[in-house]
């Protein structure tokens, strides 16, 4: 009986480990390719405010959109087979200078298309601020060359190079009014998400992240960002306040765009910006800002 | 001699401006650091402050809802106004793509996602169509709810909201065009009258009235057999830790909450102490559990 038994086991498991690598569909196909970018403690030249869960955050968003699980017959039983992203960068704290992120065509020492916009999706987590009306993030290392500790809208054309989507784990950078003049900060770039007035940080965050990045290939970028980041009454009456921002080159191609693009439905680039357009909550109320669209001008 | 003067004067200005800049800069460095000082006593006092009362009853929660867990995708469709689905996943598939509709059920992770792009807002369709009104948002999401297995007792109130779009031609100063995309239905999950930290419902409705898409974060609830309250002390000293080791402000604000909440790879809940800290520049929050297991009372 166990000899008909081992007869019977064997060729089988001889077959499952030939058909091993059909049945898990690890695809070596041309992958999208995500990148992430955290600091935690601003040690190294630029100042800011130890955060130390910040760097959880911005790898459960990585470690997600590049989870490949398994598929079994085609069918995917975990992770996101073949439409998972490849981890093509993870930096968290080290020699995170602003260069990274901006763009050689605005300033002269930008060097995003070495890295950030090499990318089709980055995520950056980094304490965020506003100056004017433009958004400003705090890098950890003073460049020599490189101008300051801080990356601004204004030095960054995102997309010239690769980058489709950009993620912004940062305060204020998305303030309403920064709405209209977010697009210049695109070069071929598709959307970026960040937050109207102040973002919160925690270990129990971390699963939003990650949560965002899992529902971001069945529904849409957007609205995964909404759905996942908006928080009510985060503290006493404040919010936290997501929002989605894309352009097109018209109103249409605008709606088209942010209403159907997932992280496994991505479009073309836009042929030109003629048109930018949001998508949020409204009466979201959060810390550093009024109630969101109710006044651009601050 | 005019020129010198003019040169002299130029290079005053270009003076000036570089150390108005250098300060700019001074000034949005500072700010984005915490001044470190304020003394380990005054945030444990602040913390004391905010912190409300417990006692041994936040031991006793308990809920027998799972949902997720007996869950099927046909229910799902069938709940949510589908037909069923013709595919058949395999065992132990967690999601389904058919058409137009995705559902994820992962009643270990206790999540739960459905989309139907169907219902999805169209610019060419909607763009000039409203939300439906609240009340009946509101009672479309609830029946939904109880219909999926989710006790309406362990939720908090319903908030409604509204998801716009709105944009403009570039170069615009100001949003030309406004509009109503979906009605939002958030709920907050409670039991004990607390918060289930991290598990909610949200439901966005088409303009006609169909759900578009449903998110579901909603674990099996248990808690730690053998746990045992901390004291007090033992909590706020332990936040304070915490806090000093992230640069605080001598202007922070604390804001403390009591919740339910899982605060490590395991699968059991704790009560915490949810300890929301507005320090510069990015505020934060801690969670901090109220108990520990009975085997590190022993050996402590």
């Amino acid at each position: 009986m166990k000899a008909y038994k081992m007869k019977t086991i064997v060729p089988t498991l001889t077959a499952f480990a030939l058909l091993m690598p059909a049945l898990l569909a690890t695809t070596a196909e041309a992958r999208q390719e995500a990148k992430s970018y955290a600091v935690t403690t601003w040690n190294a030249g630029c100042s800011g405010s130890t955060r130390n869960a910040w760097d959880n955050m911005a790898d459960a968003w990585y470690d997600e959109i590049t989870d490949e699980g398994y598929s079994i017959f085609g069918w995917c039983l975990s992770g996101h087979c073949a439409d998972a992203f490849s981890r093509d960068g993870r930096k968290v704290n080290g020699h995170l200078v602003n260069s990274l992120f901006a763009d050689r065509s605005v300033v002269s020492w930008g060097n995003d298309h070495n890295h950030m916009d090499e990318g089709d999706a980055a995520l950056i987590a980094l304490h965020g601020f506003e100056s004017g009306n433009n958004y400003g993030g705090r890098v950890r290392v003073n460049e020599s060359g490189g101008g300051d500790c801080n990356i601004m809208r204004s030095e960054m054309e995102a997309g010239d190079q690769d980058l489709e989507f950009l993620h912004l784990s940062s305060c204020q950078s998305m303030d309403d009014n920064q709405w209209s003049s977010w697009w210049q900060g695109f070069g071929r770039l598709h959307q970026v998400n960040g937050f109207h007035g102040l973002m919160w940080i925690g270990s129990g965050l971390v699963n939003d992240y990650e949560d965002f990045a899992d529902d971001a290939f069945s529904s849409t970028i957007a609205d995964s960002w909404l759905d996942n980041m908006y928080i009510p009454n985060i503290v006493d009456n404040d919010d936290q306040c997501p929002v989605s921002y894309a352009v097109g080159a018209n109103s249409s191609d605008t709606w088209n765009r942010i209403g159907t693009e997932r992280y496994n439905n991505v479009h073309s680039d836009p042929s030109s910006i003629g048109y930018w357009g949001v998508t949020f909550i409204s009466g979201c109320d959060p810390q550093a800002e009024t109630v969101i669209n109710s006044d651009r001008s601050q | 001699m005019k020129t010198n003067m003019k040169k002299q004067l130029s290079q005053l200005i270009l003076g000036v401006a570089i150390l108005s800049t250098s300060l700019v800069a001074f000034a949005e460095e500072k700010a984005l650091k915490g001044d470190n000082r304020i003394e380990e006593g005054t945030i444990a006092t602040l913390i004391e402050e905010s912190l409300p009362d417990w006692d041994e009853s936040i031991l006793s929660a308990k809920s027998d809802s799972n949902p997720l867990a007996r869950l099927s995708f046909n229910k799902v469709a069938e709940v949510l106004g589908n037909k069923g689905f013709e595919q058949k996943p395999p065992e132990g598939g967690t999601q389904i793509a058919e058409g137009n509709r995705f559902v994820r059920l992962d009643s270990k992770k206790g999540k739960m996602r459905y989309i139907n792009r169907i219902h999805a807002w169209n610019f060419e369709k909607d763009a000039k169509t409203k939300a439906i009104p609240e009340k009946e948002a509101q009672e479309i999401a609830l029946n939904s709810f109880e219909k999926l297995g989710f006790s309406l007792e362990e939720m908090k109130d319903p908030l409604m909201r509204m998801q716009m779009a709105g944009g403009a031609k570039a170069g615009a100063k100001e949003i030309e065009d406004l509009h109503e995309m979906y009605r939002l239905v958030y709920v907050q999950r409670q039991i004990n009258g607390l918060p289930i930290y991290g598990n909610n419902i949200r439901m966005a409705l088409s303009n006609e009235g169909q759900v578009q898409r449903l998110g579901v974060k909603w674990s099996a609830f248990k808690l730690d057999n053998d746990a045992r309250l901390r004291s007090r002390k033992d909590i706020i000293q332990h936040a304070v830790k915490e806090i000093m080791t992230q640069d605080p402000d001598s202007s922070m604000k604390i804001v403390s909450a009591l919740a339910y909440a899982k605060t490590d790879k395991g699968n059991n809940f704790k009560p915490v102490a949810v300890v929301s800290v507005n320090s510069l520049p990015t505020p934060y929050q801690l969670l901090i559990p109220l108990t520990d297991l009975a085997d590190k009372h022993d050996n402590d």
